[in-house]
């Protein structure tokens, strides 16, 4: 009898999606046994990290585990265990507090920060650290096989077809998307209307700059191509595991788009109109494992720059990032015409001083 | 004149030096100094198994199984054990998200979100 | 010009040149610092350049106060006091009389170290412009503590845009002002005088009396 292991947890959540590595981007069987680099709370001691398990944040209630779920924020207050001795650990404030920089020159100002950007943003500037993660799933050319095969493998092993569930793209060291978040997330239901002409974002990140709880937060972005009830305009639930062998409506017995969701709607109960397409789809994962070393951590120009990592993050003036170009070039031209102007002006006195010689 | 223009300009260079020495020396990164750090290292110091567990399970009789016993017992079988002591542990699961597959809203009733409602997801 | 007598005059105390230099070090090194920061080149790295200048802001800020101090101690704030005599007649001498080898129409003199242009200019830097610059910067510099100081209603984009504004005045101040110490009787002959605080003057020329400074009583 003991604690839950990694081993434990992850035998489930490393394997999300359907296979190692899929699902998350920040949780993958390399946190079995993973390295200081890889994060500095699980790592091993051998590694010098502090061999965390996931209970040691995830801390539990009457076997509800602390952690979000859906549209519930992992925590309602941002709060140290001083404040809350018997609050969840899962927030980064529990343990580091409200200040976790120093305080003197500029590390005041990181802690200036902690207002509007959450630890992870800086501190993982990079997901999928150790092994690929999918980032792009096209159910669409699901069914088929590619130059005559039913799985196709990438230069990394990892598989980039797989006839039962269409094309995919990996990536590894992945740059995360940002977006204001205040811990909750809106999702999609099979009964919501969707707009098929755009990109449907499946979930989102509730949150604004406005928000005084919203800070910026770094996601995973899985991007796909998904089915959809084209008269209705909801996403449908296909039903994919065959129950048993004679089982002929599952897409994964007859690769029959139309007889798996018309399946899979009726057992959710939900009406299908039987004219289903394919439409691109978002759907977002907060990037909070893995969290890298100090040294690791992304340094202010990353941000603070014109096309950077914050350059879509609208509503708000960041320095290094915004201006007004009519500022600016009234700025420059005021600059260009005084440099012109004494140019010219010492050019004249040059040449009229070289006039009154000759005379 | 030559002098004097000198020493002035040396003075002025020394104050602006005189300046930038501070910047040069906030800019260095002093160790284990950040107050966030120290607090951490703090609240997790206690190792997890010195902190709470006052009994040994490998001890309980319940829980010796017989070897050739173990061979064909089902997992669901050693839960029963535990349960016949942790007696809240099975009325308090049930109510998770690990056994709904639902989401709750603030009154604890399953919602339409999770795997085991009408969620949907692109993977 | 060069065929006037000249004579040597101490126009610029120690204390007033040592300010004006560290000043324009630090102007120069906040210009430089400042435009990085907001984003129109790459020098030292963002987070070096923000925190060169808020130290070496914060620095001018207390030479400043010193600046202010010794100003009104010595009375020399009233070579400030703007006065539009003769003011035509310098815009004039710099845009014509100039090219002609006319000579200038206001000499400089212990009471009157600065002509009507430079007045007005000085003036408008030193109670106008680096005040300003100071006041937003200070803000600026504050941002996360606007709450707690009831300034809550103050706009981030509308400070660094007006500061920023601030500073492209400065930097065409600088430009200019730069340029103006050539016009000497030697090109290098103000700026020798900002170090060494004599400057060289025509000898027969008379300082009127509305271009005094009042005398302390």
């Amino acid at each position: 009898m003991g604690r839950p292991s990694r081993q434990n947890c992850g035998s489930c959540h490393f394997y999300g999606g359907g296979g190692d590595a899929v699902k998350h981007g920040d949780l993958d069987s390399s946190l079995v046994k993973p390295a200081k680099n890889l994060d500095v709370h699980m790592g091993t001691l051998e590694s010098g990290g502090q061999n965390f398990t996931c209970s040691r944040c995830h801390t539990t209630r009457n076997h509800h585990i602390a952690g979000r779920i859906y549209d519930k924020p992992a925590a309602l207050e941002r709060k140290s265990l001083l404040q809350d001795d018997l609050g969840d650990k899962i927030m980064c404030e529990s343990c580091h507090g409200m200040q976790p920089h120093k305080s003197g020159g500029m590390d005041s100002k990181l802690n200036d920060h902690v207002d509007k950007v959450a630890c992870q943003s800086c501190h993982i500037a990079e997901f999928a650290r150790s092994q690929p993660t999918k980032m792009s799933w096209d159910w669409s050319v699901a069914g088929q096989l590619r130059d005559g095969k039913a799985k196709v493998k990438g230069p990394d092993g990892k598989a980039v077809f797989v006839k039962k569930k269409g094309a995919f793209v990996w990536e590894q060291n992945v740059v995360p998307e940002y977006y204001w978040f205040d811990g909750t997330l809106d999702y999609v239901t099979v009964e919501d209307p969707i707009d098929p002409t755009g990109e449907v974002w499946l979930n989102r990140p509730n949150g604004s700059y406005d928000d005084p709880f919203s800070r910026i937060m770094p996601f995973k972005v899985h991007r796909g191509k998904t089915p959809y009830d084209k008269v209705n305009k909801v996403m449908v639930i296909p039903h994919l595991f065959p129950r048993n062998k004679e089982d002929k409506d599952a897409y994964w017995k007859s690769f029959d788009w139309q007889k798996a969701i018309k399946s899979g709607m009726k057992y959710a109960g939900q009406k299908y109109s039987g004219e289903y397409g394919f439409v691109d789809t978002a759907y977002v994962f907060p990037t909070t494992h893995m969290v890298a070393p100090r040294e690791k951590a992304l340094d202010c120009a990353q941000c603070h720059t014109k096309d950077g990592r914050l350059e879509n993050l609208e509503g708000f003036y960041m320095p290094g990032r915004d201006s007004v170009e009519l500022i600016n070039a009234a700025g420059w031209t005021g600059v260009i015409g005084a440099l012109v102007a004494v140019f010219i002006h010492g050019v004249m006195r040059f040449v009229a001083g070289l006039r009154r010689k000759e005379d | 004149m030559l002098k004097r223009k000198g020493r002035w300009l040396a003075m002025t260079l020394a104050a602006a030096l005189l300046m930038a020495v501070p910047v040069c020396a906030s800019a260095a990164v002093e160790e284990d100094g950040a107050p966030g750090r120290r607090m951490a290292i703090q609240a997790t110091k206690a190792k997890p198994i010195v902190r709470t567990i006052t009994a040994d399970h490998s001890k309980f009789k319940e829980l010796q199984f017989d070897p050739e016993q173990e061979k064909t017992m089902r997992p669901e079988e050693v839960t029963q054990t535990c349960l016949k002591c942790h007696n809240q542990a099975a009325l308090q699961f049930h109510q998770t998200i690990h056994w709904t597959w639902r989401d709750f809203d603030e009154n604890g009733k399953p919602t339409d979100l999770g795997k085991g409602g009408l969620s949907v997801n692109n993977f | 010009m060069s065929e006037h007598k000249m004579k040597k005059i101490y126009l610029y105390s120690k204390f007033e040149r040592f300010w004006h230099w560290v000043q324009s070090v630090l102007i120069i090194l906040l210009l430089v610092t400042g435009f990085e920061v907001h984003g129109s080149f790459e020098l030292l790295g963002f987070m070096k350049a923000v925190d060169i200048h808020n130290t070496i802001g914060l620095t001018w800020l207390i030479l400043f106060v010193f600046i202010v101090f010794w100003m009104f101690v010595t009375h020399e704030y009233k070579q400030y006091i703007p006065t539009t005599k003769k003011l035509f007649e310098v815009a004039m001498y710099y845009s014509s009389g100039i090219f002609k080898g006319e000579p200038h129409p206001v000499q400089k003199s212990k009471n009157a170290k600065h002509n009507p242009m430079q007045r007005l200019t000085y003036l408008g830097l030193t109670a106008v412009l680096l005040p300003f610059q100071m006041v937003t910067g200070l803000l600026y510099w504050a941002y996360n503590d606007w709450a707690d100081w009831g300034l809550g209603f103050l706009d981030l984009e509308v400070l660094a845009l007006l500061h920023l504004i601030g500073g492209f005045a400065i930097l065409i101040f600088l430009i200019v002002h730069v340029y103006m110490t050539t016009t000497g009787h030697t090109i290098t002959a103000h700026i020798a005088a900002m170090f060494s605080g004599w400057e060289e003057v025509p000898e027969e020329e008379t300082v009127p009396d509305w271009e005094r400074k009042a005398e302390r009583h």
